[in-house]
């Protein structure tokens, strides 16, 4: 099975379109399959399960600057709490990922980017950065998931 | 007297976002608050202007766990207000495609959230790590059946796109259907084996006399999809486009949210619980069976074992969709044609929470004017109150621990799908 970009978010929730809107900027590349989810943990392992890899992408609030970019390796650990967070509903990306890895279902390689988000309003649009940011990782991830 | 807050960690299993304060004087419960922050007023003012065909599509994106009920109410809402009358092979598939929900949200809350509370774990991870592996695992495959159902109606598993005003983009593949229903015959012993394992959970005793009220269908079938009238336990028996005029939704202090009552003040239950009671005989009799098996009576008043409940609508909808698969004929064309026409129209269907009520008016050229959509969740909120008063009263000598734990256990009876915000609900318990 080819690899699988999974974008995670809530479309009307600001920053957090972040991810769904990375899978969408991708629409037309080849060499990788696309899926977009809310976040709920049942759904992701069941969209990860199978897979030799995965690309999820998501919003997060951390702390850092609006825009940037956290690359993370899921298969070293837990994910960070603040992933909790944002992952839309209580149990979500990385309860999602902690659970495939329960089951053993985890892909052997399992990446999340993590896009850091300013502005997490109902009915806010994307702020700035993080368009910049979209932008970025669209342009990257093709590259990235062809190594 | 000295008032204490103790601040407690968040409830993390309910989707969405809210908060919830238990008030003790002298040993007793003097008030409960169970706040929300809830996006369909957002979703209302949005919808606004915009072409009476985006409701579908806007109102789903309102919850990621329901989209498929806000298509239904929505798509039924405006049918109404456009004069169409949508042919019954039209509105099988529909039904179909909300079986399919239902077995998704109800597996994914009984097994996933709710299950834990009953087994002393605080999260699914825990229970599969502690021995229950492949219970956990069932539930996800369980669950997979609701999403192929999903996805081949609804064109894709999470927010369905083949929807719309007047029917369907384009009516599915016999040969597509059945190659569906073998695999839903293939559930049928997880869906069995489902109902077995919610039946062994530890229930707490406790009854509650609730008002309940949900849809009734026009053909004498286990209400889902097309809410004709609403009924109730206490006589409530009326069309459902007088929704209004029998429910209030009254603005709380405590919450931007709405909360539902009868228009003489009183709280009511509407979810798996008052479909139970109230239409047990339409369900299939493999469903009634396993529902004898797992305890359950022909009544059922404990708020608790609407996990048992939830597990016996999930195996009557892989049955329902097997049966709706089997009367399946392919149909061109896919929808009825649509003229825009200014208009009111209603829709109420049963989400798997509860009953979603949604009223629209349209301009003339078919643009919406106003959009009224009333979840379950709304509805339930003061019924969740009156549940967290009565239901702990007696147990306010037990540690701050397990009274949180049962507060949180009660609240997610209901299942409350508050996704429509987003993550956090709090607890406070005041004590003098």
């Amino acid at each position: 099975m080819k690899p699988l970009v999974i974008g995670v978010g809530n479309d009307f929730a600001g920053d957090d379109a972040a991810g769904r809107l990375v899978v969408r900027g991708l629409r037309g590349a080849s060499g990788f399959d696309r899926a977009e989810c809310h976040g709920a943990a049942a759904d992701l392992v069941t969209l990860m399960e199978g897979r030799q890899r995965v690309l999820i992408v998501d919003a997060c609030r951390s702390g850092a600057t609006p825009g940037t970019l956290h690359r993370l390796d899921a298969g070293t650990g837990d994910l960070p709490p603040w992933l909790r967070s944002i992952s839309s509903h209580g149990i979500g990306l990385a309860e999602g990922v902690a659970l495939a890895r329960t089951l053993g279902v985890l892909p052997p390689r399992v990446e999340v980017w993590a896009i850091e988000g300013e502005d997490f309003a109902t009915g806010a649009g994307v702020s700035p950065a993080v368009a910049d940011c979209i932008a970025a990782v669209c342009a990257a991830i093709p590259g990235h998931l062809a190594r | 007297m000295t008032d204490t807050t103790i601040k407690v960690d968040m409830l993390a299993r309910v989707e969405g976002e809210g908060a919830f304060k238990v008030v003790v004087r002298d040993g007793r419960i003097t008030a409960t608050e169970f706040r929300i922050f809830e996006p369909p007023r957002f979703f209302e003012a949005f919808l606004r202007g915009r072409d009476h065909s985006e409701a579908p599509d806007i109102t789903a994106r309102i919850c990621g766990i329901c989209p498929v009920a806000y298509q239904m109410s929505s798509v039924q809402a405006m049918e109404m207000a456009l004069g169409v009358e949508v042919s019954q092979p039209i509105k099988d598939l529909r039904r179909m495609l909300y079986c399919g929900e239902w077995i998704e949200s109800h597996v994914l809350h009984a097994a996933m959230l709710h299950a834990p509370d009953f087994l002393g774990y605080a999260s699914a991870i825990d229970m599969a790590n502690d021995g229950h592996a492949a219970t956990v695992k069932l539930a996800l495959d369980y669950k997979k059946i609701g999403n192929a159902i999903v996805t081949l109606l609804g064109g894709r598993e999470i927010h369905p796109i083949n929807v719309k005003v007047g029917g369907w983009w384009k009516a599915p593949k016999k040969r597509d259907m059945l190659a569906l229903r073998e695999e839903l015959m293939r559930a049928l012993d997880m869906a069995e084996a489902f109902v077995d394992f919610t039946a062994s959970l530890p229930f707490p005793d406790k009854e509650r006399d609730y008002h309940m009220v949900c849809i009734e269908e026009p053909n004498g079938l286990y209400p889902m999809y097309e809410g004709t009238r609403l009924i109730s336990n206490r006589g409530l028996d009326i069309p459902a486009t007088a929704f209004n005029d029998h429910f209030d939704e009254h603005h709380v202090k405590q919450s931007n949210a709405l909360q539902g009552r009868t228009k003489a003040g009183g709280a009511y239950l509407t979810g798996p619980l008052p479909r139970y009671n109230l239409a047990y005989e339409k369900l299939s009799e493999r469903a009634k069976a396993a529902a004898v098996r797992a305890g359950l009576g022909r009544e059922v008043k404990n708020p608790y074992r609407s996990i048992v409940v939830r597990a016996v609508e999930s195996l009557f909808a892989v049955e329902e969709a097997i049966r709706l698969i089997e009367d399946y004929e392919e149909f061109d064309p896919a929808a009825v044609a649509i003229t825009p026409r200014a208009g009111t129209g209603m829709g109420a269907s049963e989400a798997p929470r509860g009953m979603l009520f949604h009223q629209y008016t349209l301009e003339e050229d078919g643009s919406i004017a106003t959009a009224q959509i009333v979840p379950p969740t709304a509805q339930n909120q003061p019924s969740i109150e009156e549940d967290l008063a009565e239901l702990i009263a007696d147990e306010l000598d037990r540690p701050h621990e397990e009274i949180q734990w049962l507060c949180e256990q009660t609240i997610r009876n209901y299942d409350p799908c508050i996704s429509c915000a987003t993550h956090f609900l709090d607890l406070t318990i005041d004590r003098a």
